[in-house]
């Protein structure tokens, strides 16, 4: 096939068909003219016969002839002779000479009617149109006529002129026609070629040439449109170029990763799977192609996942970490991971899903034995926490005995002096018994004996004063015997792991508790400040807490080394319980800061402590979903803030 | 019987037609040749025509020709070469032309001269030419001579022509006409004056074996056929009319007692005012405003004889013509075109007819005489329609026709008369009166 340029196809089609459409209105217009200057002139000479005839007439009636008439007749370029020919056909005069009394033979002769015809005349070698027309002048009833030959030169001529003027006017028009194509073939095949250029050149990867057309019009405006479509291109070129290298990453990613990535339609069949599939499942991914994803389901769990798979796809909602186990191609059971998001058309009808499956047959046995492992973690730590509270028992030891050996003593000596008073008592209990054995005397001799008896041994034995102290030696004894109770009893649920769980609690109380159970250790130099504030109750593990608050409070103290304050602070903020512990102590370096919690860390002497103490704190904290702080300055003493979460607050 | 009938009207129709045949035979009394030449030589020229002559005659031998030639020619060869080719016996008549000649086959101006001849033998006719010296003659006595000569050139010595043709020189021609009256009598004198090409004089008058270059050639003619006259000026008149109050021979000097040229001036518009107050010659431009002396013919018939001013003259603003003016003519300003001058070739041969009561089929031949002026304020390429006017009447009759400077005819009514710018014609029929 012969290539054509578009500069050819418009420039000479249109050459063609102005020049054809020129020809045609030159050849139509010509026609046209030609006979309308004919009929004109034929109409003139018409005219002309009938004037000239008139004259004829006038002047045959005077034996004349009007020369001067006549020889302007004849002077006419259109007229190529005239003649005046009598009833029988002689010439009576006519423009030449030599036909004068010449007689003609012609049927129109004495023609009654105006007669026009066409006849060619050999001498002159030209078709002539004759006009013949009848004079008034009558011999026998006969008219003459006259007779005007008329050349067509003129018409030709003008003809000939119209031709000429008309092929320059069209000549000028072609041309200007013909210009106007180049011009508009140009114009519109130029930017073209320059768009052709530059697409060529964008084709051949120079994304930045664009067109330069500045004209206000279309083509500019298509101009305009190719340069934006260049840059969207070069733009899409550059996504393009993304998103290969997004898709090869995606295809190494895919194909890297231990996850296989897939597409399913809104029918829940494989249109997708990544080659990761294989390993996954075994199978290829165009074995993938076109089964259902529910077919993989293990057979114990394949109903009831599939139900649930297919509730997914009913509600078009996203899903996360679905786990499901799978039969492989080779028979073996592969547990994995499946998120998966809807895929919608841009038009919003639903398409299917598009997701990952991860294989996490190794990561749950993995995570069997992390549980397994974390289980034995948390005996271990159970232990270490206990070992710590028997190591902080060691501590306590002290000031519990001392506490204990308080109220014991002072029980004890209660129990002495009421031992010594209840002799007392016996002695008065033998004279009311002496008197009960004689049955009330009613000799009043007798019973003057006894009753002195009774006064005597009653201011013997003081007996008022112990019927006074009695009441409040048997509270205090109470009261010491509850102390040492209670202290047992914190002392007992320290030392023993708390089962009990979660209870709820007012954390005020529970620093307290605490306070108490180290308020030995803390009385002698340490002032305690308090500032409780409002609290809501949370569950918390109590005992756990309380270790904390023990810790810490128990860390305050040995962080004063003479005297010093211990600052209480609890308070609620952002939804949480917020509990600080401040001492003017040695304080922490920012090291030791960095290294508080971290477990067999210790600050103190060889033997004076574990290490573990603050790393149970922050454990046990981290247990309550809280959290802890340390603030601490060299010599200026340090703040621990505890927060724990309000969420389980007692409503 | 419609048979029979239609039968009788047949014959008596052959029989007719057959007596008019014979009667046409029987009655062409004139044999006439005619023919015209351009060419230089005299010799040739005359030979040329001269063939043609013979030609057309035939058998028939030419008593009389009528010779009308320009000045080219050497004059005295002319009328030798004539005698050869025509007869040493023939008798010639005829003068010199203005320009040029023509006759039924055209307008012949050779680059030199040319000549027409007409050459009659006619049993009918008796032809006498005669002539007279104007230089050594008054015109009137050089009349008298002129037609005593050729009344006795005709063998018929006292006896009346039928017919006076002159071709006198330009100038006197009332006095020769007057002359020849007081011969003959009333008597129709035709013809016009001797011309030449250029206005210098060079005119010529032939009559038989003499050359005159300032007489006047007559032809009394003798016979009974039939004869057409026409005398006519063709212009238009005007209402332009007055009474010549002072007059000597040619020059009007007053008109209602005014300046003739201050009259004819105003009469025309003031058409002269370039020459009014200084004289000089008008004789071209007034071809057109020729004057006219009203005559009065037989019973209220008028008649315009016209005259052509030629010149006025200064101081006394006169009018020079070329005819005589009297005291007490009554004259008129006439108005013509050359076309009017050119339709004369229409309407001199059939007023000829008609004066002469002839059928164009019964002519012989025919003499035309037409005003060299007038022919020279036709259009040079209309001159030529001309004879071919004169022969769309005629129908190829043969006539001879000279242009000259001054005309003179007879007028049924009035009489002989010499006029300017005028145009005339004599038919003669082969049928007797």
């Amino acid at each position: 096939m012969v290539h054509r340029s578009l500069f050819a196809n418009i420039f000479y089609p249109l050459v063609g068909i102005f020049v054809g459409i020129g020809i045609i209105a030159i050849t139509f217009f010509i026609d046209n003219q030609e006979r309308l200057i004919e009929n004109n002139l034929i109409k003139t000479q018409v005219l002309v016969s009938q004037l000239v005839g008139a004259q004829i007439e006038s002047s045959y009636n005077l034996e004349t002839w009007p020369f001067i008439t006549l020889n302007k007749i004849s002077a006419s370029d259109d007229v190529i002779f005239w003649k005046i020919v009598d009833q029988e056909g002689y010439v009576e005069m006519a423009s030449e000479t030599e036909l004068w009394g010449q007689k003609i033979n012609d049927p129109e002769v004495a023609s009654p009617r105006m007669v026009t015809k066409e006849q060619y005349l050999p001498d002159i070698q030209e078709t002539v149109k004759i006009i013949i027309y009848p004079l008034n002048i009558r011999v026998h009833q006969k008219p003459w006529t006259f007779w005007l030959g008329i050349s067509l030169n003129s018409v030709k001529e003008a003809k000939h002129a119209l031709l000429r003027i008309s092929i320059l006017v069209c000549a000028a028009i072609v041309l200007f026609l013909v210009l106007f194509s180049f011009y508009l073939s140009k114009g519109i095949t130029a930017p073209i070629k320059k768009l052709a250029y530059t697409a060529e050149i964008i084709g051949r990867g120079d994304l930045n040439k664009r067109v330069e057309i500045t004209a206000k019009n279309e083509l500019g405006e298509f101009a305009q449109s190719f340069n934006t479509m260049a840059e969207k291109l070069q733009k899409s070129m550059v996504s393009v170029q993304e998103l290969k290298a997004e898709k090869k990453r995606f295809q190494d990613v895919a194909e890297s990763t231990g996850d296989w990535i897939w597409e399913v339609d809104n029918k829940g069949k494989y249109v997708y799977a990544s080659p990761v599939v294989e390993k996954v499942l075994g199978y290829k991914p165009e074995e993938m192609r076109g089964k259902l994803f529910y077919d993989f389901f293990h057979p114990d769990e394949k109903e009831n996942l599939k139900k649930e798979t297919l509730e997914f796809l009913d509600k078009k909602i996203p899903f996360k970490d679905f786990q499901n186990r799978n039969i492989k191609k080779n028979g073996a059971v592969v547990i994995v991971e499946t998120t998966g998001v809807p895929i919608f058309s841009e038009e919003g009808s639903f398409l299917g899903y598009r997701g990952v499956d991860r294989d996490i047959t190794e990561r749950k046995k993995v995570e069997e034995d992390l549980k397994k492992a974390y289980h034995q973690l948390k005996q271990t730590q159970k232990q270490l926490i206990q070992s710590e509270k028997m190591a902080g028992i060691g501590q306590l030891a002290a000031g519990v005995a001392h506490e204990i050996n308080n109220p014991a003593g002072f029980v004890m000596s209660n129990l002495d002096h009421l031992q010594l008073n209840i002799q007392k008592f016996n002695a008065i209990i033998l004279v009311l018994e002496e008197f009960i054995q004689n049955n009330m005397p009613q000799d009043p001799e007798k019973l003057k004996a006894l009753q002195d008896r009774l006064h005597e041994v009653k201011a013997e034995n003081d007996l008022e004063y112990f019927k006074e102290d009695l009441p409040e030696l048997v509270s205090e004894c109470l009261s010491g015997m509850n102390r040492i109770k209670n202290i047992v009893s914190n002392l007992k649920n320290f030392t023993h792991p708390g089962t009990e769980g979660y209870v709820s609690t007012n954390l005020n109380n529970n620093l307290e508790n605490a306070l108490s159970l180290v308020f030995n250790e803390l009385k002698y130099k340490c002032e305690i400040i308090k500032e409780y504030g409002e609290l809501p109750k949370i569950k918390i593990n109590t005992q756990q807490i309380e270790q904390v608050f023990i810790n810490i409070l128990i860390n305050a103290s040995q962080a004063i080394e003479k005297k010093g304050t211990i600052s209480l602070k609890t308070y609620v903020q952002d939804e949480n319980i917020c509990i600080e512990i401040a001492d003017d102590g040695k304080g922490v370096s920012q090291e030791g800061i960095d290294k508080i919690f971290d477990p067999f860390f210790t600050t103190k002497g060889v033997g004076e402590g574990t290490g573990l103490g603050l790393s149970i704190v922050y454990g046990i904290i981290k247990e309550h979903n809280g959290q802890i702080d340390v603030e601490s300055r060299i010599d200026k003493g340090t703040k621990f803030i505890i927060k724990l979460p309000v969420e389980k607050k007692e409503t | 019987m419609k048979k029979n009938v239609f039968i009788i009207v047949l014959m008596f129709s052959f029989i007719i037609f057959f007596q008019e045949i014979c009667w046409a035979k029987a009655t062409k009394n004139v044999w006439v040749g005619n023919a015209s030449s351009v060419q230089t030589d005299v010799k040739e020229a005359v030979k040329e025509a001269a063939q043609q002559i013979k030609a057309q005659l035939g058998k028939h031998k030419p008593e009389y020709v009528i010779l009308f030639s320009t000045v080219g020619y050497d004059s005295a060869q002319l009328l030798s070469e004539v005698k050869n080719a025509l007869g040493k016996n023939i008798k010639i008549y005829g003068g010199t032309s203005c320009l040029a000649v023509f006759d039924q086959k055209g307008f012949f101006q050779g680059k030199t001269a040319s000549l027409s001849m007409l050459a009659i033998a006619s049993k009918k006719m008796k032809f006498g030419v005669g002539g007279a010296d104007l230089n050594n003659n008054d015109p009137f006595e050089a009349g008298k001579t002129a037609i005593l000569k050729a009344m006795e050139n005709a063998g018929e010595k006292g006896k009346n022509p039928d017919l006076i043709l002159i071709t006198p020189a330009p100038g006197v021609e009332e006095g020769i006409i007057e002359g020849i009256e007081s011969v003959v009598g009333q008597v129709p004198i035709t013809g016009g004056s001797s011309a030449d090409s250029t206005i210098e004089g060079k005119w010529m008058q032939y009559a038989n074996n003499e050359v005159f270059n300032n007489g006047v050639v007559l032809t009394a003619i003798y016979t009974k056929l039939k004869i057409g006259l026409c005398f006519e000026g063709g212009y238009n008149r005007t209402v332009d009319e007055g009474v010549v109050t002072k007059s000597k021979d040619r020059v009007i000097y007053e008109i209602d007692n005014k300046p003739a040229a201050v009259v004819y001036n105003e009469w025309v518009n003031g058409e002269f005012n370039d020459v009014i107050n200084s004289g000089g010659n008008i004789l071209s431009r007034a071809t057109f405003y020729p004057l006219a002396k009203i005559i009065r013919g037989s019973g209220d018939v008028w008649y315009t004889l016209t005259t052509h001013p030629s010149s006025i003259n200064f101081p006394e603003q006169s009018l020079s013509t070329f005819s005589k003016m009297e005291k007490g003519d009554k004259i008129t300003l006439m108005r013509g075109d050359w076309e009017i001058l050119l339709n004369r070739g229409l309407s001199t041969p059939k007023t000829a007819l008609k004066n002469g009561g002839l059928n164009r089929d019964e002519i012989a031949f025919g003499i035309f005489t037409f005003c060299g002026g007038a022919m020279l304020a036709i259009p040079e390429g209309e001159r030529e329609k001309l004879p071919l006017l004169v022969n769309s009447v005629l129908r190829g009759v043969p006539y001879i026709g000279t242009f000259t400077f001054g005309e003179q005819g007879y007028v049924y009514g009035i009489g002989n008369m010499h006029g300017n710018l005028v145009s005339t014609m004599v038919l003669f029929s082969h049928k007797e009166k």
